[in-house]
């Protein structure tokens, strides 16, 4: 399947599965179960919302999910107080597989939320998004109930139904147009279709996301696309438009430290592919600078981008899912 | 004054056992409460209230000509007919952030104290009834109306009441904040709109005046007209608008305002001494001072001892609730107009000023929620029927 086919082929709109009462008898019938984790960092403004719209459209009045869980990554402030009084599973993410150490980050929760949620299908929707809508889900889940050759869905937004001229730039974030898309299609061109690789919204089977690594931090967007690919190729992708997304906006120097944490993890994905060879080790520290009664001062982050291993090397997850043991 | 007695024991009940429905109200609430719904523009709310009127399962359920949303639900007698209606449009300004944040015991936001409270609760009556196993004997019609305020001038549930196919025996309005509210009479409302322009062409050498200051006398008199402290009588001073620099004086000023009154003659005065005010500041200036009249209400209503008063009474005191009178004109009117026994009540407590800091409490929705089961259960046994 070459770009163009994939991209005619595999792009859907949330529209299209918008029939909750058809996926929810098309998921039974194929005895899927589906999870969805929300990972979440200091989020009390918009988790409340966020979970009473889901669970209320997607479990009560249609069971389209099965279980819906927050994974916390230690907030200050009320996440977890919001997101436990309204009836769905919290964790704080540093409490479980603490064998293997504590890494904070996006990345470990959404790792950790294979190893806690029971699902066939994993849902990973952000939480900062204050226009949510079921679509957020549904639209993601749709491909991977209706078509058993699609493994992994990716969001992407603000494509309207109707268009009255005939260009349209797609428009992803200020990262992607800057860093991720120049890179992938200087390394990894067959990924490009893909419109916005670092879109937080996304669901793959189990199968596959529990072979691959998880970078804890920025950069596990950019890796489950890369890895995926090289498990299974383009046929087991998809991406949904999910319309307008509205979350809170980024400042430029945070999105800095977030090219940082991608490019050492792409790096680290072309030495291992053998793309590129480094002659040294990949600098940790992110340096940024800010003026300070006139004095410019330099402020320096350290981004590591650990990366956790395929959650089939950890003997408590094959312990669960593995040995035949009851899984929910 | 007859007692009334109320099911005391379904109406407690309820306000537990409705607790599995929290999250379905909460997510009905955000979603209507970001919908924007400037009057005469509610579509999308509409649309989404029949939507959720066809997946309750309510046999019918569609707008009407002017773009109310109306759900019916036959009772198995069909003795009584009840309408139980909130407005769909809002007042948030176009220029606030509508989002919603959902918090553990409120959820805050611009447009959440408005009537998205009651409209949650409306779409999620079919549900509420089943989950308490109630089934009424009397037809229940649900209405999501639209073009209510200001100039809107409650367009929607008029039009409703002089074309629905049963007129409804009794009538129920639903408000957001706060709970407690109790209103059964209406009191009389003239609302209008004055406009004071310029002629560019003075004839006049003295007493040249901007516009802003020729209202402004205009207000001064408008103050000094005598009222009576009972019957309640008030003017309302609401809107003004004027001008656009500090350097130009303003050849056009507008006034929003209102007369209120128990006594309808008394606003019939009010009205007679702006007209004469307003004539004597247009000779005396040179300029043209219009007033719309736009909105009027007549006063009157239930009696305190009408049984349905009483029924929401008795209702209030078995929740706890403490009752709050205030006699403004609302969707009320419109059904007293007709001679048709209605309330307004709130369904919560919470803070409505329009802006991104109003909240509601979640909790007391239940309470809301089972003071309108009470009430709609005393109505359908026959409680608030006038012998």
């Amino acid at each position: 399947m070459n770009p163009e086919e994939w991209l005619s082929s595999r792009t859907y709109h949330h529209s299209n599965f918008n029939n909750i009462e058809e996926l929810v008898r098309k998921k039974k019938e194929k005895n899927l179960k589906i999870s969805l984790c929300l990972p979440t960092l200091n989020e009390e403004k918009t988790i409340g919302k966020v979970i009473v719209i889901l669970k209320s459209e997607l479990m009560d009045r249609y069971p389209l999910l099965d279980e819906i869980a927050v994974i916390d990554s230690g907030s200050e402030d009320e996440t977890m107080k919001v997101a436990s009084s309204f009836g769905v599973d919290v964790y704080l993410a540093s409490d479980h597989l603490q064998a293997h150490g504590d890494h904070r980050g996006k990345g470990e929760n959404l790792w950790k939320a294979l190893y806690l949620l029971t699902g066939d299908i994993i849902v990973y929707v952000d939480s900062d998004i204050t226009n949510i809508h079921p679509r957020f889900v549904y639209g993601l889940v749709g491909p991977l109930i209706e078509d058993p050759d699609i493994h992994y869905v990716k969001g992407f937004y603000d494509r309207p139904l109707a268009f009255s001229q005939g260009v349209r730039p797609t428009g992803g974030g200020r990262v992607t147009e800057i860093l991720t898309r120049p890179l992938f299609s200087l390394f990894y061109p067959a990924l490009t279709p893909i419109l916005q690789p670092l879109s937080g919204e996304y669901a793959g089977r189990r199968e596959i996301l529990e072979k691959i690594a998880f970078p804890v931090g920025y950069g596990v967007e950019t890796s489950m696309l890369i890895d995926i690919h090289n498990e299974m190729g383009m046929e087991a992708f998809a991406q949904t438009d999910l319309d307008k997304r509205v979350h809170r906006n980024q400042e430029t120097t945070a999105l800095g430290r977030m090219s940082f944490g991608i490019l050492r993890t792409l790096i680290k994905r072309l030495q291992r592919d053998k793309k590129i060879e480094l002659v040294d080790e990949l600098n940790t520290i992110m340096r940024q600078f800010s003026v300070v009664d006139s004095a410019y001062k330099t402020i320096e982050h350290e981004i590591f981008e650990y990366e956790r291993p395929p959650m089939l090397e950890i003997p408590e997850y094959v312990e669960k899912f593995k040995s035949g043991k009851a899984t929910s | 004054m007859q007692p009334v007695s109320i099911n005391e024991q379904i109406t407690l009940d309820a306000v537990n056992k409705l607790k599995p429905l929290r999250e379905q109200l909460l997510s009905n609430l955000v979603l209507f409460s970001q919908m924007e719904a400037p009057t005469g523009d509610e579509g999308q709310r509409v649309e989404f209230m029949l939507e959720r009127f066809v997946l309750a399962g309510m046999p019918q359920a569609a707008s009407d000509e002017i773009g109310n949303a109306v759900g019916v639900l036959p009772g198995s007698e069909g003795k009584r007919d009840i309408m139980i209606c909130t407005n769909l449009d809002s007042e948030v300004s176009a220029k606030t952030n509508q989002d919603a944040s959902v918090l553990s015991d409120k959820v805050t936001g611009a447009g959440v104290a408005e009537n998205t409270v009651s409209a949650a609760v409306m779409v999620l009556l079919p549900d509420i009834l089943k989950l308490l196993g109630i089934e009424l004997k009397s037809n229940l019609t649900l209405v999501g109306s639209v073009k209510s305020f200001d100039r809107g001038n409650h367009e929607g549930v008029n039009f409703f009441l002089d074309n629905a196919r049963r007129r409804p025996n009794f009538g129920l309005v639903l408000e957001g904040v706060p709970l407690g509210k109790l209103n059964h009479f209406s009191i009389g409302t003239l609302r209008g709109d004055m406009s004071c322009d310029v002629n560019t062409n003075r004839q006049k050498l003295y007493d040249e005046e901007s516009a802003l200051v020729v209202l402004t006398s205009v207000v001064n008199r408008m103050m000094r007209i005598p009222l009576p402290r009972r019957p309640y009588s008030v003017v309302r001073l609401g809107k003004l608008h004027a001008g656009t620099s500090y350097d130009i004086e303003p050849e056009h000023a507008e006034l929003g305002f209102e007369v209120v009154s128990y006594d309808d003659e008394i606003i019939r005065g009010v009205q007679e001494e702006i007209r004469s005010i307003t004539a004597e500041m247009a000779a005396r200036y040179d300029v043209d001072i219009n007033v719309d009249y736009f909105f009027s209400r007549q006063a009157g209503g239930l009696e305190f001892n009408h049984p349905l008063v009483q029924a929401a009474l008795e209702t209030m005191r078995v929740l706890d609730i403490e009752p709050i009178q205030a006699h403004i004109a609302s969707e009320l009117s419109n059904f007293i107009a007709r001679n048709i026994p209605a309330l307004t009540i709130g369904m919560t407590s919470g803070r409505r000023r329009l802006q991104p800091s109003d909240h509601v409490d979640i909790e007391p929705i239940f309470t809301g929620i089972a003071q309108l089961i009470g009430i709609l259960l005393a109505i359908d046994e026959g409680v608030c029927d006038e012998s």
